[in-house]
């Protein structure tokens, strides 16, 4: 079904057309937030949050304006900034960071290793971001979002997310071949 | 977990020097997720059940409010001491007493004691502050506005009930009373004085200023009652007239009860 | 289950009672401790969801406690610091009031009050009005009546206040039974009421945490800091003035003192093993009763 007529039921009051709704755009909340923070335990909540925020707003959704895709990620990339933006962050968040558990299970073991190696490698340029580079880039790379649509997603112009995902990638290589430039040296002595 | 392989439009947008579509496609798909399993997302669902918006019938909607009073009122019933009940009733078992045996003026009765059992109600709804368990209240399921707007109505129903049963008998008694003029004589105080109470328990919050409402009417009824020319100035006035009274009185004590709700309960702050 | 305060702050016209207070509670029992006036209440009273902040949010398992409303009320129980009762209402009375409030039937809530009153002592005081009851006896009933609709989040501020020592025990004893699914929060003044059933305790100081840890890791923290000094009256006085001084016991002509001090302040001092008591007094500077 489409967003539009599920949205229309929701509004009607049905239970159903929220689940699927919820079922739908789920992964893709949740792999923002994952990827933006890094840590599962808070992108749980910061899940429920996003999806909390979107059905309480959900009677100023204009269906004609149409996207419901950017609509609910916008919600996502602002609740991330609130979090951290907010002191609760500096107390307590910090401590979360050590629960970020990798549950990954290779097939083949040295191939498990050198794919997580190469996974924390890119985990840790991305999130090394400032959050307004991280923001356009994972909007872009991984939602395949329009240059327009970040725009507005994240409150900028378009000229300035392009310069911000330009830097940010030149920042993601320069993080992640100087990290490869090291290992090769570390191997070398 | 997510492997996607990664497509994406790059538009007109500029890539530093060397990055292809492929190079970054490869590079971003191994940051990976895992995604959480189903209930995680059966709680998301759960939380969101709240928020949908409810559609009903009218029937059911009329249905659900007589219910939803019906338990509020029930548990105001806990709340309201006995004494209260007794108090009231006595008092207008003696205003009929007094008119049927020592012939006093009717209507002067009726007068006085028709806002007496809201104004008294209005000093068992503030009692949870007095008595230090207006915080305890504010903290359970049934919010604490809820709760005094039922014993409001409670009181309100109540007196009514009581104004009208003391109207019928007293005309009943004496032929030359006058049912318009009664109902003139106990709707116009009990919505006066019962709005201008709720005023100043809202803006005082105090167990002595209700009190001091009460001492003041009954004052003024007194001052009343000496000289009868006033009353007979006010059933002199045709029936419009009245009826614009009347509705002026209905409205303050809507406003009223508003305002009384806002003050004494909204605002949270205890102490 | 996970109830958040995210950088809450409360202001009473100019004067800040709560900083930008940022915690996480999960299942156990939790002890806020911190002299009087520190901000406790004010959290306590926030969490109870009877105080809004003035800036910030509480929030359960994500979802913020104002959006919950009676869904969140619906899950706590909640023992204020002046617990006052109706004074012509029995025990058994104010329980069932307080019972419709929360939402129980007539039946659930006449077993759960009998199970309540046997279990705080107040059995045949069932009909007894509540005005005749001395302070710890109204301290029971509070303690039944937060109970009542087996919350899931207990909230409670000075719990034994008017205790005998008897009750305390028996009170930290039911906590330790009750709390295993439960976020039990406590707030006091008195180290031993937390001691040892808390799993995390908070020190707070003018409205911000100050420090927080298990007991065990906050006595660990100020090891080789607590001493015992034997003195007469004489030294007693230049102790109290070098130094924050704990218990003092005097036997004859001599003084025993315990004493806080980052260095060994004579070399007669011993080295004591840290307690709680000498955490608060450590943190705050004064005693714990």
């Amino acid at each position: 079904m489409e967003d539009e007529a599920l949205i229309r039921e929701i509004l009607s009051g049905s239970k159903s057309a929220m689940e699927l709704l919820v079922k739908k755009y789920y992964n893709i909340v949740f792999s923002y937030i994952y990827r933006y923070s890094g840590n599962y335990h808070l992108s749980y909540d910061l899940t429920q949050e996003t999806f909390i925020k979107m059905i309480k707003a959900i009677r100023t959704f204009k269906i004609s304006d149409g996207k419901f895709k950017s609509y609910i990620l916008k919600i996502a990339v602002n609740t991330c900034k609130d979090y951290y933006k907010s002191n609760y962050y500096k107390n307590v968040g910090k401590n979360f960071e050590e629960f970020d558990d990798e549950k990954i299970s290779g097939e083949n073991v040295s191939d498990f290793f050198e794919y997580k190696e190469d996974r924390q490698k890119v985990k840790k340029a991305i999130l090394n971001l400032p959050d307004f580079q991280r923001e356009a880039i994972l909007l872009k790379f991984y939602y395949d979002m329009k240059i327009s649509e970040i725009a507005d997603i994240t409150n900028a112009n378009e000229s300035t997310v392009k310069s911000r995902i330009y830097q940010g990638l030149e920042k993601v290589r320069k993080e992640i071949e100087g990290g490869e430039k090291l290992d090769k040296r570390r191997k070398e002595i | 977990m997510i492997k996607e392989e990664k497509k994406f439009d790059i538009e007109e947008m500029d890539l530093p020097e060397g990055m292809t579509t492929d190079y970054l496609s490869d590079l971003f798909s191994k940051y990976t997720v895992n995604m959480p399993d189903e209930c995680e997302i059966e709680r998301v669902i759960n939380s969101l059940s709240e928020y949908i918006p409810q559609k009903t019938k009218w029937y059911e909607k009329l249905y659900k409010n007589f219910k939803y009073f019906i338990e509020r009122w029930n548990i105001s019933l806990y709340s309201i001491s006995h004494a209260y009940w007794i108090f009231t009733l006595c008092l207008y078992i003696f205003g009929f007493y007094i008119v049927y045996s020592n012939g006093v003026n009717p209507y002067i009765t009726i007068m006085l004691i028709s806002p007496l059992p809201f104004v008294l109600g209005i000093l068992e709804v503030i009692k949870g502050r007095e008595e230090g368990v207006l915080e305890l209240e504010m903290s359970c399921r049934i919010s604490n506005r809820e709760m005094v707007f039922s014993k409001l109505t409670l009181a309100g129903i109540y007196n009514i009930i009581l104004n009208t049963l003391l109207s019928i008998m007293l005309i009943n008694i004496n032929e030359n009373v006058d049912i318009l003029k009664v109902t003139m004589v106990c709707l116009t105080p009990f919505t006066f004085v019962s709005a201008v109470s709720l005023y100043i328990c809202s803006k005082t919050r105090g167990y002595y200023s209700c009190m001091a409402c009460i001492f003041i009417w009954i004052a003024i009824s007194f001052s009343i009652s000496m000289s009868p020319k006033y009353i007979n100035r006010f059933f002199s006035i045709d029936f419009f007239q009245y009826l614009l009274i009347l509705i002026s009185g209905v409205l303050l004590l809507i406003f009223n009860t508003k305002k009384f709700l806002k003050t004494n309960v909204l605002e949270k702050e205890v102490n | 289950m996970k109830l958040e305060i995210r950088n809450v702050t409360k202001k009473y016209g100019k004067f800040c009672a709560v900083k930008n207070f940022s915690y996480e509670f999960t299942e156990g029992v939790y002890g806020l401790l911190g002299p009087n006036g520190a901000g406790k209440t004010t959290i306590i009273r926030i969490l109870a969801d009877v105080l809004n902040p003035t800036d910030g949010s509480v929030m359960l398992n994500g979802e913020d406690i104002k959006d919950m409303d009676y869904r969140y009320r619906n899950l706590i129980g909640y023992l204020p610091q002046d617990f006052g009762v109706y004074k012509n209402f029995t025990a058994h009375r104010f329980l069932m009031y307080i019972a419709a409030l929360k939402g129980l039937s007539k039946t659930e809530s006449q077993k759960r009050i009998e199970e309540l009153l046997e279990i705080t002592n107040l059995k045949e005081y069932s009909n007894v009005k509540t005005g005749t009851f001395s302070g710890g006896m109204k301290r029971r009933l509070g303690i039944a009546q937060a109970l009542l609709n087996d919350p899931k989040i207990l909230i409670m501020d000075e719990p034994t206040a008017g205790l005998d020592p008897k009750e305390r025990v028996r009170f930290r004893n039911l906590l330790s039974e009750i709390s295993k699914d439960k976020i039990v929060i406590l707030s006091t003044h008195i180290v031993s009421d937390i001691e040892y059933i808390s799993k995390e305790i908070v020190l707070i100081k003018k409205g911000e945490i100050l420090k927080t840890g298990s007991s065990e890791s906050l006595t660990n923290e100020i090891k080789g800091k607590v001493w015992k000094v034997l003195t007469d009256e004489n030294g007693l006085k230049t102790i109290e003035e070098r130094f924050t001084v704990g218990n003092i016991f005097r036997n004859g002509n001599k003084i025993e003192t315990r004493i806080i001090s980052e260095n060994r302040p004579d070399d007669s001092a011993e080295a004591e093993i840290p307690t709680m008591e000498d955490v608060f007094l450590y943190y705050f500077d004064e005693l714990s009763e």
